[in-house]
């Protein structure tokens, strides 16, 4: 997809998501070098930063996992562990898929007919994932299984709805090992 | 003159001389009425002067009408020229100005100033009706007089009912004073029996002059003097004086009484003590009369009288006995006074003070026993002990002020004494209220499990004094939860906890969640949204809860959680009362109420921050109808949260507290205050086997600590969603759920009687 940059009073520059393609008009020429200094930056953050939205629509999510006591507390003396990030696996099925419980091994879910994509989190535990319109169900990979802590009422996994031209920002979280 | 021999039983004569002409209207004589002088035919024994007068009058032809009716009137009925029954002359008869229905009743004004209106009601005029209307609230006065038979006069409201009378016997005049607020009224005037007579009807209503002889603040409160013999104060409140104070001093403690009357509007009363607290108060609806009774120890307190809508004159009536005092316990262990000591609660009322101060109770188990032990009532500071055979204390409860003391213990069977003693020079009326139910199977307390786990089965049906209810089959799934502790078995009895409320300080409850939603509490005095305190509690717009958060958002009706992390209170509130409607989980108590109180908001990191005011949080719940008070958190140690928990407690509001994950040997803060009020509550997992986070009850028996499902409950979260959450956050609503199941069944079950039946009917574990 192409974005468009729009720099100083009289240039324009288009990029492509993989640098493909770019349309030149008309540049002074005292602007150059500033341009393709310009150009070298973005199309490095395009390639590096999963969250670098050049799509128009899809979810931007984060794994985490709390563990331990994680009553609620006002006694400073113990605060609560914090939210670790987790990078693994992220695995997408369309529409809504019937729970089996928190933990879904893998075996059984690569097998499912839904299952679109599977994409990567960081460090950070952040990941991205452009989808069309549409209801998706999202969970993490711990080991052998599938994680997901949350449902729907009819029982089944809980879901993200995508809009056009929306991206839905969603957080997994791990809560196996937390105690409230 | 006539001649003597004038044959006066000829009738047409007699026609001829009395038959004056009608005075018709315009007559000139300042009113409407058409006057047609009468005389009845039963006449006898004409007086000859009589007869000469009228003939003149006659032949006169009658030059001055009004003279002439004038002195026919004024002819007397008896005498030597009337004889015969029920004769008389001269009277206007056929006036009927005012209307014999209330459809057709007589407009009239009625004023500052008085009007009259004269007219008749005899046997063929038996009711006469005047209309009218007041603007503003008024003292209202009417004057019926100048009756020569018996007549009497009803003032009634707009619907035609009696609001009062005047019934004098015979020609004495009749008369009705009557504060009245603006309005449509009647009046009636009629003939008692067969009665005929003329009348003159004389209304005025002077508009209330609001009176304002109380202070309007408590540092200008009106002192007065509240003694053995009641005194009385009128006042006058509303939309210009809001408040009325007085203020009083009790040399001695004494039995309070109050009383509010007189009132045409809504106002309400508050007792206050010397710092300006609530006592209590009386708030019926509407004109109610309002009335406060309380044992008073010495000292200063005010009374608060103020308009709930409305303006209105009030009576304030104020009486003080002075307490007797009591002293049926003995003084010393020998003279102990020997009580019964069973499964149901029996009571005993006495005193203490600087000349009683100590009072002895002895009492025998058969069996082990969970021994629970209440003392209510007090107005000073009065402390108890719990002695064994031998004088030694085995537990006592000294709790500061007039705070109500508690006892709970596993004891074997034996002797032991009871000791209730004032603290310091405090004099106080007491009521000890005691139990002991048999420990059943098991050995009772232990310092991991404490009393076992929750069975609403048999607490439910103990708290109505029935056999424990039947197996019923477990629902299984996401439900195993309510299986555990037994709850369809109340279901299946009809016991949903209707009508009680619970309420969850936490993060927020999603209380638009679709398994939520129609068990949210609603503040029924509160008119959302209107920026207004309609119900005067203090906060406005509290239309489903509270939100005690500081920082932006915070101290304001929005109870909902505010971040993707705050899923807890919806959860915690999810297993206490979700609906029973086949979408995701039923809860314990799923017809109960959840007020939400967000204590908190949740950062980033998933910590509590911007949190808010506990003890300020539990007060709300109590005083806004909470029954309990569900606490997954743990909090720092107060005086303000222990005398907050005492409050709920001598509220009977029953606090059930989270015991903690830190896999400790006892319950943290605010838990561990169950060893007085409300409950602590560990985690066990689906086997029944407590959950390795949980801390234990410790060793403390007096600690009403007890076990719930916390492994993997399946409950709501924000958003329409449900998750498993572990913990002993998760165990505590399972245990608020089974008190809301018994105080459903039994609304009248004290703060003791809940703490006994739910541990004596705990199944021990392990």
């Amino acid at each position: 997809m192409l974005k468009k940059v729009s720099v100083g009073f009289c240039t324009r520059l288009f990029f492509s998501q993989n640098n493909s393609q770019i349309a030149k008009t008309m540049i002074y020429p005292n602007f150059r070098w500033f341009l393709s200094l310009t150009i070298i930056l973005v199309t490095m953050m395009s390639f590096t930063d999963p969250n670098f939205s050049q799509s128009k629509q899809g979810i931007s999510g984060t794994i985490l996992r709390l563990s331990g006591d994680q009553m609620p507390t006002i006694d400073t003396t113990s605060l609560r562990t914090k939210p670790e990030p987790i990078k693994t696996t992220v695995w997408i099925f369309s529409g809504r898929i019937p729970a089996q419980g928190t933990n879904w091994s893998v075996a059984q879910a690569q097998k499912h007919p839904h299952l679109i994509k599977q994409i990567s989190s960081d460090s950070q535990g952040n990941f991205f994932v452009e989808l069309p319109s549409g209801e998706y169900t999202l969970l993490a990979q711990y080991d052998d299984n599938l994680y997901l802590n949350n449902f729907l009422g009819d029982g089944s996994y809980g879901t993200v709805q995508v809009t056009n031209g929306q991206i839905v920002n969603i957080q997994l979280i791990n809560t196996e090992k937390a105690y409230f | 003159m006539l001649d003597q021999s004038f044959n006066l039983s000829d009738s047409n004569v007699l026609d001829d001389i009395f038959q004056l002409p009608t005075l018709g209207v315009g007559s000139g004589l300042g009113r409407s009425d058409l006057i047609t002088p009468f005389v009845r035919k039963s006449l006898q024994g004409l007086d000859s002067d009589f007869l000469s007068n009228s003939l003149e009058e006659y032949q006169l032809e009658l030059k001055n009408r009004w003279q002439s009716s004038e002195s026919l009137s004024s002819w007397p009925q008896d005498g030597d020229f009337l004889t015969g029954q029920s004769s008389f002359v001269g009277l206007p008869s056929s006036v009927d100005l005012a209307g014999n229905t209330l459809a057709t009743a007589r407009a009239i004004t009625v004023g500052s100033s008085t009007t009259s209106y004269t007219d008749w009601v005899g046997s063929t005029d038996t009711n006469n009706y005047y209309c009218f209307s007041l603007a503003n609230s008024g003292n209202f006065n009417l004057g019926l007089t100048g009756m020569t038979a018996d007549a009497d006069v009803l003032l009634l409201n707009s619907s035609g009912s009696v609001i009062a009378s005047s019934t004098n016997g015979g020609t004495a005049s009749e008369s009705i004073t009557s504060q009245l607020s603006a309005g449509t009224y009647y009046i009636r005037v009629y003939p008692y029996q067969s009665a005929n007579t003329n009348y003159n009807l004389a209304v005025s209503a002077a508009p209330l002059a609001p009176v304002d002889l109380a202070g309007n603040t408590l540092a200008t409160a009106r002192a007065i003097t509240v003694g053995s013999s009641t005194t009385s104060y009128t006042d006058w409140v509303g939309s210009t004086d809001t408040n009325d104070y007085y203020c009083f001093t009790l040399a001695n403690s004494g039995n309070f009484n109050l009383g509010l009357t007189g009132m045409t509007a809504d106002a309400d009363v508050q007792l206050l003590n010397s710092s300006g607290s609530v006592i209590a108060s009386s708030v019926r609806a509407g004109t109610a009369s309002e009335s406060i009774t309380s044992q008073l120890s010495a000292g200063t307190y005010y009374i608060r009288v103020y308009p709930y809508s409305g303006n209105t004159n009030y009576n304030l009536a104020v009486s003080a006995a002075p307490l007797a005092p009591v002293d049926l316990a003995g003084n010393t262990l020998a003279t102990a006074r020997a009580i019964t000591v069973g499964s149901s609660t029996t009571s005993y009322t006495d005193w203490v003070g600087s000349t009683d101060t100590n009072d002895y109770y002895r009492f025998s188990l058969a069996n082990s026993s969970n021994f629970n032990l209440s003392l209510t009532g007090m107005t000073a500071d009065g402390d108890v002990q719990l002695l064994n055979s031998g004088g030694s204390v085995i537990a006592s409860s000294t709790n500061g002020g007039t705070a109500s003391e508690s006892i709970t213990s596993q004891l074997s069977a034996g002797t032991y004494y009871i000791r209730v003693y004032p603290y310091q020079s405090a004099n106080t009326n007491y009521n000890l209220a005691v139990s002991a139910t048999s420990g059943g199977g098991g050995t009772g307390f232990n310092s991991t499990y404490g009393y076992g786990l929750v069975n609403a089965a048999a607490a439910v049906a103990q708290a109505i004094s029935q056999p424990t209810f039947a197996d019923v089959p477990n629902l299984g799934g996401n439900n195993w939860g309510n299986d555990m502790v037994n709850a369809p078995e109340a279901w299946a009895r009809g016991y949903t906890g209707q009508g009680v409320t619970v309420a969850v300080i936490d993060d927020g409850v999603d209380i638009l969640h679709q398994d939520l939603s129609n068990n949210i509490w609603r503040n029924t005095r509160e008119i959302a949204g209107n920026g207004i305190d309609d119900d005067r509690n203090g906060y406005v717009d509290d239309i489903h809860g509270w939100n005690f958060t500081t920082g932006f958002g915070g101290n304001s009706g929005n109870v909902r959680p505010e971040s993707a992390l705050s899923t807890h209170g919806t959860h915690v509130a999810g297993t206490i009362a979700a609906s029973n409607n086949g979408i995701g989980i039923t809860g314990v108590a799923y017809n109960s109420r959840i007020m939400a109180l967000k204590i908190a908001n949740t950062d980033s990191n998933n910590n509590w921050i911007n949190t808010g005011n506990l003890a300020q949080a539990i007060r709300y719940a109590v005083d806004n109808g909470a029954r309990v008070i569900n606490m997954s958190l743990r909090w720092s140690d107060s005086t303000a949260l222990r005398d907050a928990l005492a409050y709920a407690a001598s509220r009977n509001v029953i606090t059930v507290s989270a015991a903690g994950n830190s896999s400790g040997s006892s319950p943290g803060t605010p838990a561990y205050y169950a060893t007085q009020y409300g409950f602590s509550v560990g985690a066990v997992d689906s086997s029944r086997t407590i959950a390795s986070f949980s801390n234990r009850a410790g060793t403390n028996s007096s600690m009403q600590h007890v076990m719930a499902p916390g492994v993997n409950v399946y409950s709501t979260v924000p958003g329409n969603g449900y998750a498993s959450y572990s913990g002993t956050s998760m165990a505590a609503p399972h245990v608020a759920g089974v008190v809301a199941l018994m105080l459903g069944a039994n609304p009248n079950l004290t703060h003791a009687q809940v703490r006994s039946i739910l541990t004596s009917s705990a199944v021990r574990l392990p």
